[in-house]
C-alpha cells in the first residue's frame, strides 16, 4: 500500500485519513471502516465546494 | 481510379485538406475508440500556405485533398504548428514535393524538425507576436510553449478571425462531419474532455495563462481549426469555456474509486468506502481496473474532489493493471483530491526478501 500511497503523494492528493489494509478477507469492523473512511473522505470535499 | 478524397472548405478561404484515420484504438496508451483525424489546412490567397501536415502514412491523403482544389505545386508557404509526427510525419516528403518557398516554426520547432527528419533546408523560426503577410491576408504567431510540446504554437488568420490551434480544443474522433455544429453533441462533449483529460491536463496551469493572455489582447475567434476532431464554428465560446472549467480543476461533489482485485476482497472494500461517500453526499463512479481503460478513468477524474486507490498485494507490489493506472495519473497531475488508499493481501503480510529463508 505503501506504493499506492507514494503515488497519491506524488499527486499532491491531500491524504483523508490513513490508509486500510487488510489481511485475507474484510470482516464486517473493516468494512465499516472503510464506510466511514469514504464518508469522511465525502465530508472534507464537500467542506470545499 | 478518380481522385475522390476532397478538400472541405472551412472559410471563403481556408480549406480542410487532412487525412481520417478510421482504425486508430491506442495514442500512446489513451485509448481512441473512435479513432481520429489529422487536421492540415490550406489557405487560398494570394501567397498559398499549407498549416501543419499529417502522419506519415496519411500522406497521399491529404495530397490527393490538396490537389482537389489547388496543384500543390502552388503552395508557397508550409507552417509547422506542431512538430509532433502525427502533423509533421509527412513534412520531408511534402516539401520534396512542393519546394515551397519557405517553411515556418516556432524557434523549438524549427529545431525539433531538424532534429526528427534531418530536414536539409532553412526552417524559418517565428516569434511570439511575429506577423506574416499572406498577400491580401495575416497571418500571426502566438507561441505556446509545453501545449503541449515545448514547439507548440498557434496561428491566427487575423482578417478571418480563424485560430489554428494544433493539438488545442481538439479530440480523437473520426467522422465524415468536417465541423462540430454538424457533430452529435454528446459525442463532442465527451471525446473533447477526454482528450482533456488524457493530454492537456498536466498542463492545467498553462491553459489558464494562455486563455487569460488572449482575452487581454482581446482576441476573438469565429473559427477554430484544432490539428484533430472537428472545427468549431458559429459557437467557439463553449469548448474555451471548458477548457476554462477543466484547466482549473475545481472540485465538485464527484469521488472516484478505482481498484483491481484478485479474490474480491479490495473489492468489498472498494464498494463499502463507495457507500461512504455516497452517504456523505457524493457522486461516485466506482471503476474496476480489470475492467475499464486508463483513459476512462482520467476522464472521470475531471471535476473529481475524491480519489480512493485500492489494490492488493501480490509478491510485495501493486497488481501490474494497479501500478499501470498510478503511472498514468502521475504523469497526468490531476489536481486538488481528496484520497485514500486500501488494499488486502493474502499471509504473509509482507513476503520474506530474497535469501532469507536460507540463512
Amino acid at each position: 500500500m505503501k506504493e499506492t500511497e507514494d503515488n497519491l503523494a506524488e499527486m499532491k492528493v491531500e491524504k483523508a485519513g490513513e490508509g486500510i489494509r487488510v489481511k485475507n478477507v474484510p470482516n464486517a469492523d473493516l468494512l465499516s471502516r472503510c464506510y466511514e473512511l469514504g464518508k469522511a473522505m465525502a465530508e472534507k470535499v464537500r467542506s470545499r465546494l | 481510379m478518380k481522385n475522390t478524397f476532397k478538400a472541405v472548405p472551412v472559410t471563403e478561404d481556408v480549406w480542410w485538406v487532412g487525412a481520417i484515420d478510421w482504425n486508430i484504438r491506442d495514442f500512446h496508451g489513451y485509448q481512441t475508440r473512435r479513432g481520429s483525424t489529422y487536421n492540415a489546412y490550406l489557405i487560398l490567397t494570394d501567397t498559398v500556405t499549407l498549416i501543419d501536415t499529417v502522419k506519415a502514412p496519411f500522406r497521399e491523403e491529404m495530397m490527393a485533398r490538396i490537389a482537389s482544389v489547388i496543384d500543390p505545386g502552388k503552395i508557397d508557404y508550409i507552417v509547422s504548428n506542431h512538430s509532433e509526427m502525427d502533423h509533421s510525419g509527412s513534412l520531408p516528403e511534402v516539401i520534396a514535393a512542393v519546394n515551397p518557398k519557405k517553411v515556418f516554426a516556432s524557434a523549438v520547432g524549427a529545431k525539433t524538425l531538424k532534429e526528427l527528419f534531418s530536414i536539409d533546408r532553412e526552417i524559418t523560426a517565428v516569434k511570439d507576436g511575429e506577423t506574416l503577410s499572406l498577400g491580401n491576408r495575416t497571418l500571426t504567431f502566438l507561441e505556446t510553449r509545453m501545449l503541449h510540446w515545448p514547439d507548440s504554437m498557434f496561428s491566427y488568420l487575423n482578417e478571418e478571425e480563424l485560430l489554428f490551434s494544433q493539438d488545442a480544443f481538439g479530440m480523437h474522433y473520426a467522422s465524415l462531419e468536417r465541423f462540430a455544429d454538424e457533430s452529435d453533441p454528446a459525442i463532442l462533449a465527451y471525446e473533447a474532455a477526454t482528450y482533456y483529460a488524457n493530454i492537456i491536463l498536466p498542463y492545467s496551469p498553462l491553459v489558464l495563462k494562455l486563455i487569460e493572455r488572449v482575452t487581454a489582447a482581446g482576441l476573438s475567434f469565429r473559427t477554430i481549426a484544432p490539428d484533430h476532431g472537428p472545427i468549431w464554428r458559429k459557437e467557439t465560446g463553449g469548448i474555451i469555456g471548458n477548457y476554462a472549467k477543466w484547466a482549473a480543476q475545481k472540485p465538485e461533489a464527484k469521488a472516484v474509486v478505482v481498484y483491481a482485485t484478485m479474490w474480491h476482497s479490495t473489492e468489498m472494500m472498494a464498494r463499502a468506502i463507495s457507500e461512504g461517500l455516497a452517504a456523505g453526499g457524493l457522486h461516485v463512479k466506482l471503476m474496476s481496473m480489470d475492467e475499464v481503460h486508463r483513459s476512462d478513468v482520467v476522464y472521470e477524474l475531471l471535476g473529481a474532489g475524491a480519489l480512493a486507490v485500492g489494490s492488493p498485494t501480490l509478491n510485495n507490489h501493486l497488481l501490474p493493471n494497479m501500478a499501470d493506472i498510478l503511472t498514468y495519473l502521475t504523469g497526468l497531475k490531476p489536481r486538488n483530491l481528496i484520497g485514500a488508499a486500501f488494499g488486502s493481501s493474502s499471509a504473509p503480510l509482507s513476503a520474506p526478501t530474497a535469501g532469507a529463508g536460507r540463512r
